[in-house]
């Protein structure tokens, strides 16, 4: 289990997603809202300076979500597949070398820092 | 928890309880331990103004102690001149094993904050500290499919998510450190009392166990919970000499010659004892360090304070919830104040007659009360029980030993402690 440096050449990809409580999202002034996203810019910039970015970006509201669910027969209806008390609102896909350094660029995160959550998988296993 | 209120009653009773702790320490030297008390209520007078320590009786006794070995080498100082300032000072001690830089390292690196509790420590004790699933299940009062399962979901996200097992950087030391605790007291306790094998001890855990946490103190020094937990495995391994007969057989709590104890180490652990009781916010580690210093103090087994140590368990489990102190403050009680007072503390444990390997020594405990009110066939039958239940063949053979003191039972079995009367 010590040995996992085996694809120490190779980075991972990991997904970081944002979360963040549906009243701090509603609370937020506009000029707040342009610091959050000059804040997020930043640490995309730096991402990208590393050659670490896959994919970054904000996602709209959950009410703008339109889920398709299986089943007997397959339904399409209004909202997200999952009321959670905490919303999706980003998501970042970046590479790096291994968790550590994931979670290192995941604590720079505006939402790890003082508005929400920051949730960090691997992408791909 | 009632706060006591400092008044002229409070320091009354306390100059009375201190002294008759430190008594024997003094060599029967009424006269200097009651300057020592003196000394040590002065300062908590000085001291105490707004902040008093979370245990003050245990502070003050631990400080009293602390002048009395003060004025002794002084002393002897004055009586011995030309004896230097070093020699004077160095403690006699046992050689130190090597400590294993490398092991510590590895130990902090399966401590990653990216997995829960049970499976951090799981993983180091499995992986770097070379323990077995029997040995873990019975340490963290889990089945061993638990654990297996436990292991295998820790191992497949270390390898899916890539955690890399390095030692962590400064900041990243502390969020790793409750984790690592755990491991040390789970590494500890296993070597004093194996959950396999034919030797009562695995000596070279306890020693490796004291090293690092010898060298996780010197790396954090002052930390009150890394001095608690040190103090802890000292004041236990100063009885190490005192465990086994010359025959090589157990010998029980209650019986063991305490003539035999380690004096340097309990006077260490009980420096450490102190120094963790002055640092805040109280921890789980130094009132398991009060239990044990609890017990160093009596100079004989029916000298025990076990209306102190009930308390202190009462403390422990606020503190952390841990069932191994309901089960200790149950023993304190029956044991202090007898079958009576204790009943209702021993039916409150039903629902850990189940929890692996603690539950054995739940119907132990039954089987005892049963056997003290003298109700023979009743005490027979939970023996019976408890026996059926120990999956580990030294819990049985500890079990079959009744003779075996409780507070020692209870010492085999628990894992976030090794702590007698626990």
């Amino acid at each position: 289990v010590l040995n996992n440096n085996m694809r120490q050449d190779v980075a991972m990809r990991y997904a970081l997603l944002a979360y963040e409580n549906p009243e701090a999202i509603a609370a937020r002034t506009d000029d707040e809202q342009v610091q959050l996203l000059a804040a997020y810019g930043r640490v995309a910039a730096a991402l990208a300076q590393k050659g670490a970015m896959v994919f970054g970006d904000g996602l709209a509201s959950p009410e703008s979500a339109t889920t398709v669910r299986s089943g007997a027969t397959q339904v399409v209806y209004d909202g997200p597949a999952v009321e959670t008390r905490e919303h999706l609102i980003g998501i970042f896909v970046i590479e790096a070398a291994d968790l550590d350094e994931a979670l290192g660029w995941a604590r720079q995160m505006p939402h790890a820092i003082g508005h929400g959550s920051v949730e960090v998988r691997p992408v791909g296993v | 928890v009632s706060v006591p209120v400092f008044d002229e009653a409070f320091w009354r009773e306390a100059r009375r309880v201190v002294l008759t702790r430190i008594l024997t320490a003094s060599g029967g030297q009424q006269a200097q331990a009651e300057d020592a008390v003196q000394e040590a209520i002065a300062s908590a007078q000085q001291h105490w103004l707004g902040s008093a320590p979370a245990e003050p009786v245990a502070w003050l006794t631990l400080v009293a102690r602390r002048k009395l070995v003060d004025a002794h080498r002084t002393e002897a100082r004055q009586s011995a001149l030309g004896v230097s300032a070093a020699q004077e000072r160095s403690v006699p001690q046992r050689p130190q094993p090597a400590v294993s830089d490398e092991r510590l390292r590895l130990f902090f690196g399966c401590c990653h904050p990216s997995l829960d509790h049970t499976s951090q420590v799981a993983l180091a004790l499995r992986s770097v500290g070379g323990l077995g699933i029997p040995e873990i299940s019975r340490r963290l009062l889990l089945s061993p499919s638990a654990v297996e399962k436990r292991l295998g979901r820790a191992r497949r996200k270390v390898r899916d998510a890539d955690i890399p097992m390095r030692v962590p950087t400064d900041e990243g030391f502390a969020e790793r450190l409750q984790p690592m605790l755990a491991v040390l007291s789970v590494y500890f306790a296993e070597g004093l009392a194996p959950t396999r094998g034919e030797d009562p001890f695995r000596l070279p855990l306890c020693d490796a166990a004291i090293g690092l946490a010898r060298l996780l103190y010197s790396l954090l020094p002052g930390n009150g919970e890394v001095a608690g937990l040190l103090a802890v495995m000292l004041l236990h391994d100063a009885r190490r000499t005192s465990r086994v007969d010359e025959a090589g057989a157990i010998v029980p709590f209650e019986k063991q010659d305490r003539a035999r104890w380690d004096l340097a180490l309990i006077e260490e652990g009980l420096d450490l004892t102190l120094i963790s009781l002055e640092a805040t916010p109280l921890s789980a580690f130094t009132v398991q360090a009060l239990i044990a210093a609890t017990h160093a103090e009596a100079q004989r087994y029916d000298l025990t304070d076990w209306h102190t140590l009930a308390r202190l368990h009462r403390r422990w489990f606020e503190l952390s919830g841990s069932p191994t102190a309901r089960v200790g403050e149950a023993v304190a009680v029956l044991e202090g104040e007898g079958v009576e007072a204790s009943a209702p503390l021993i039916d409150a444990l039903e629902d850990l007659v189940e929890t692996p390997t603690l539950g054995a020594v739940v119907l132990s405990l039954r089987s005892r009360a049963a056997a003290r009110s003298g109700d023979q066939t009743r005490a027979a039958g939970y023996l019976a029980a408890a026996l059926d239940s120990a999956v580990h063949p030294s819990d049985r053979a500890a079990l079959e030993r009744q003779q075996r003191s409780l507070v020692d039972l209870c010492q085999t079995v628990s894992s976030e402690s090794f702590g007698d009367g626990t």
